[in-house]
C-alpha cells in the first residue's frame, strides 16, 4: 500500500509571508497545533511550521544559530509568561521568520511501511507527502497508518 | 583509593549540583565544571581516580570531534546567507584579529619559542557561544547589536578551529624540521599541506559514507550508533596518520551538511548523548591544572588575556571599518566577545597532547585564563551589549 492511498489530503499550508497572526487564526478551533507545510507559489514545500517554531519565536536565540554553537546549554524553561513583545508582533512575525528549513518528508508513492520506519527512527508522528515534483500533495500520520493496518484485518 | 566508577559518579552528581549554584550566580555552568574539577583534582581533593584523570585527553578527541563534526554544519550555501555578509566577514576579522596579536605580542615579550606562541595565538581565537546566549537571555537583549554577536560567536569556533588546524601542523612542522631555515621552512609547509588535505580528503570520504550507508538502520537506536561509529572511524583514522582530528570532523560534518536533504538528523542524533560527555571533559580539564605552576603563570596569563582582547576588538574596528558597519558594531563587538571556555580548553588539550613539556604549560595557562574570562567576560559582554543600547529594549521588527 503507498502513502497517497492513506494520505490526508486536505493540509492547511501557508506560504513564506503569512504573518504568525494569520497562521494562528487558522488553527485556532484546533485543540492543538498540528504541523503546518509551508508551500511557494507553486505549491513546492519549502518548510514546516511545527509547534516548537511558534514557542521559539519569542526566543532570543534563532535556532539556527543555537543549533550550531559549541556546548550549548539548554535553558530550563523557555519562560514564555515574561513575553516582552508588543501587539504588533503578530503583523511583524512572518512564517519565513520561524520555520524550519530542514525537515523529514515522504513521496506519495512510498510504501506505508518506509513512511512507518521513517517515523519510528526519527520519533515524527506526521509527516508531509511530496510528488515527484516535490510540491506538496498532503499529509500522513502514525494514525492513518495504523487505521489502514486495523481495514486491512477488518478490524474496522 | 576511589575507584574509576565512582570517580564518575561523583563527578556527573557533583557536576549538576555545582552547575546549579553557579547559574545562580550568573555564571555559565562551565565555569561550575572547571572549578569542581580543579577542586576534586589530584592537587586539592584528590577524589579522581587515576584511569579518569588519564583518560582525560582521550575523552578530549573524543568530545573535540563532536564539536567539530557540529560545527561543519554551518558550512551551507543557504546558512550563509541567512547569516549574512557582516557577520561573516566580522568573525573573520575578530579571529584574525587575536590569532596575530597574541601570537606576536606573547612571542615578543615573554620567552617562548614562535611555534607555541602560534599555538596560544591559534587557541586565543576561540569565544565561548554559550556564555554569551547565556548573557543575551538573562538580560533580554534584542537588536542589531545583540543578532550580529549571536551570529559571530556561533561561526568563530568554526574559523578558529579551521585556523588552529593550520597553526598547529605548521608549528608541528617547525618543532619537527627544528627552526625557520628556507629549506626546511618548505619541508614544513608541504607537511602541513598534507596534513590539511589529508584530513579534508578523510573528512570528505567518510561524509559520503556517513550519507550512503544511512538508510541501513532501521532504528533510532541503529542511526545512533552507526553516526557515531563513523565520526569515530574518522577521528582514529585522522590520528592514526597524523592528520587533524578537528579539520577531517569539520570536513565530514559540512560534506553530510551539503550532500544530504535532512543531514540534520546526524546532528541531532549527537546531541542526545553529548551533555554527559561535555561535563566530564570538562571537568578533567579542571582537574588537569597543575596548581603548583599556576603562580608561575601570572606574567603569560596576564599578557594572554589582554592582548586577546585588544587582538578581537582590533580585528572587529578594523573590519567594521573596511565594510563600513555601524558605530556601536565597531566600538563594542570585540569586547562582548570576550568569554572563553570549552573550545579553547579543547584546543590546549590537543596541543598538550602533541607538545607534552610545554603543552602542560599552555594548558594551564588556557585553564586559569578560562577561569578569568569566564568571570569577567560574562561582566564585559553585558557591557558591550548596554553600550550598543540593547538592554531593557522592546521589541521591534
Amino acid at each position: 500500500m503507498q502513502v497517497k492511498e492513506i494520505m490526508f489530503k486536505n493540509v492547511i499550508a501557508v506560504t513564506r509571508s503569512t504573518t504568525l497572526k494569520e497562521m494562528l487564526t487558522k488553527f485556532t478551533n484546533f485543540h492543538s497545533f498540528p504541523v503546518v507545510p509551508v508551500i511557494d507559489e507553486e505549491r513546492k514545500l519549502i518548510g514546516m511550521v511545527f509547534l516548537r517554531n511558534i514557542i521559539d519565536a519569542f526566543s532570543v536565540v534563532k535556532s539556527h544559530i543555537s543549533k550550531a554553537i559549541a556546548f550549548y546549554e539548554e535553558k530550563e524553561e523557555e519562560d514564555i509568561f515574561r513575553i516582552e513583545l508588543d501587539e504588533s508582533a503578530g503583523n511583524l512575525i512572518l512564517v519565513d521568520d520561524i520555520m524550519d528549513t530542514k525537515y523529514f518528508y515522504v513521496y506519495e508513492d512510498a510504501t506505508i511501511e518506509e513512511a512507518y520506519r521513517q517515523m519510528k527512527i526519527y520519533q515524527k508522528d506526521v509527516l508531509p507527502v511530496v510528488d515527484k515534483e516535490e510540491k506538496l500533495v498532503g499529509i500522513v500520520g502514525i494514525f492513518d497508518i495504523i487505521l489502514a493496518v486495523f481495514r486491512q484485518n477488518k478490524i474496522i | 583509593m576511589i575507584n574509576s566508577i565512582l570517580s564518575l559518579g561523583t563527578i556527573f552528581i557533583l557536576g549538576l549540583v555545582v552547575a546549579k549554584a553557579v547559574n545562580k550566580l550568573k555564571l555559565p555552568s562551565v565555569t561550575g565544571y572547571i572549578l569542581l574539577g580543579i577542586i576534586i583534582g589530584p592537587y586539592v581533593l584528590n577524589i579522581v581516580s587515576k584511569e579518569v584523570l588519564n583518560s582525560a585527553g582521550f575523552v578530549s578527541n573524543i568530545v573535540l570531534s563532536l564539536v567539530a563534526f557540529s560545527l561543519g554544519q554551518n558550512f551551507v550555501l543557504e546558512n550563509f546567507r541567512k547569516i549574512g555578509k557582516e557577520i561573516l566577514c566580522l568573525s573573520v576579522g575578530e579571529v584574525m584579529g587575536a590569532v596575530t596579536f597574541v601570537t606576536i605580542v606573547t612571542w615578543l615579550l615573554t620567552k617562548l619559542p614562535f611555534h607555541i606562541a602560534l599555538v596560544l595565538g591559534a587557541i586565543s581565537t576561540a569565544t565561548a557561544p554559550a556564555a554569551t546566549v547565556m548573557i543575551v537571555r538573562e538580560y533580554r537583549s534584542r537588536g542589531k547589536f545583540t543578532d550580529t554577536l549571536l551570529g559571530i560567536v556561533a561561526i568563530d569556533d568554526a574559523w578558529g578551529l579551521i585556523l588552529f588546524a593550520v597553526c598547529f601542523a605548521v608549528a608541528k612542522s617547525i618543532e619537527k624540521f627544528h627552526g625557520l631555515d628556507t629549506t626546511l621552512l618548505i619541508s614544513s609547509v608541504i607537511h602541513a599541506f598534507f596534513e590539511i588535505f589529508g584530513s579534508m580528503f578523510l573528512g570528505l570520504f567518510c561524509g559520503y559514507l556517513l550519507s550512503f550507508f544511512s538508510g541501513f538502520t532501521k532504528t533510532s537506536a541503529e542511526f545512533l550508533i552507526y553516526t557515531l561509529g563513523i565520526i569515530f572511524l574518522n577521528t582514529g583514522i585522522s590520528i592514526l596518520f597524523g592528520f587533524s582530528v578537528l579539520l577531517s570532523n569539520m570536513f565530514l560534518g559540512t560534506v553530510v551538511a551539503n550532500i544530504d536533504k535532512t543531514s540534520f538528523r546526524f546532528f541531532d542524533t549527537i546531541k542526545t548523548i553529548d551533555s554527559p560527555l561535555y561535563l566530564l571533559f570538562f571537568v578533567l580539564a579542571g582537574a588537569s591544572l597543575e596548581i603548583t605552576s599556576v603562580r608561575n603563570l601570572g606574567i603569560l596569563a596576564t599578557i594572554y588575556v589582554v592582548s586577546r582582547l585588544i587582538g578581537k576588538m582590533l580585528g572587529a574596528y578594523l573590519t567594521g571599518v573596511i565594510i563600513s558597519a555601524e558605530e556601536k558594531l565597531k566600538k563594542y563587538l570585540g569586547l562582548g566577545l570576550a568569554p572563553q571556555a570549552g573550545v579553547a580548553l579543547g584546543l590546549a588539550l590537543i596541543a598538550k597532547e602533541q607538545f607534552p613539556q610545554i603543552g602542560t604549560f599552555i594548558l594551564s595557562t588556557i585553564i586559569v585564563t578560562t577561569v578569568i574570562y569566564e568571570i569577567i567576560g560574562p561582566i564585559l559582554t553585558k557591557i558591550a551589549l548596554e553600550k550598543a543600547g540593547e538592554i531593557n529594549v522592546k521589541y521591534e521588527s
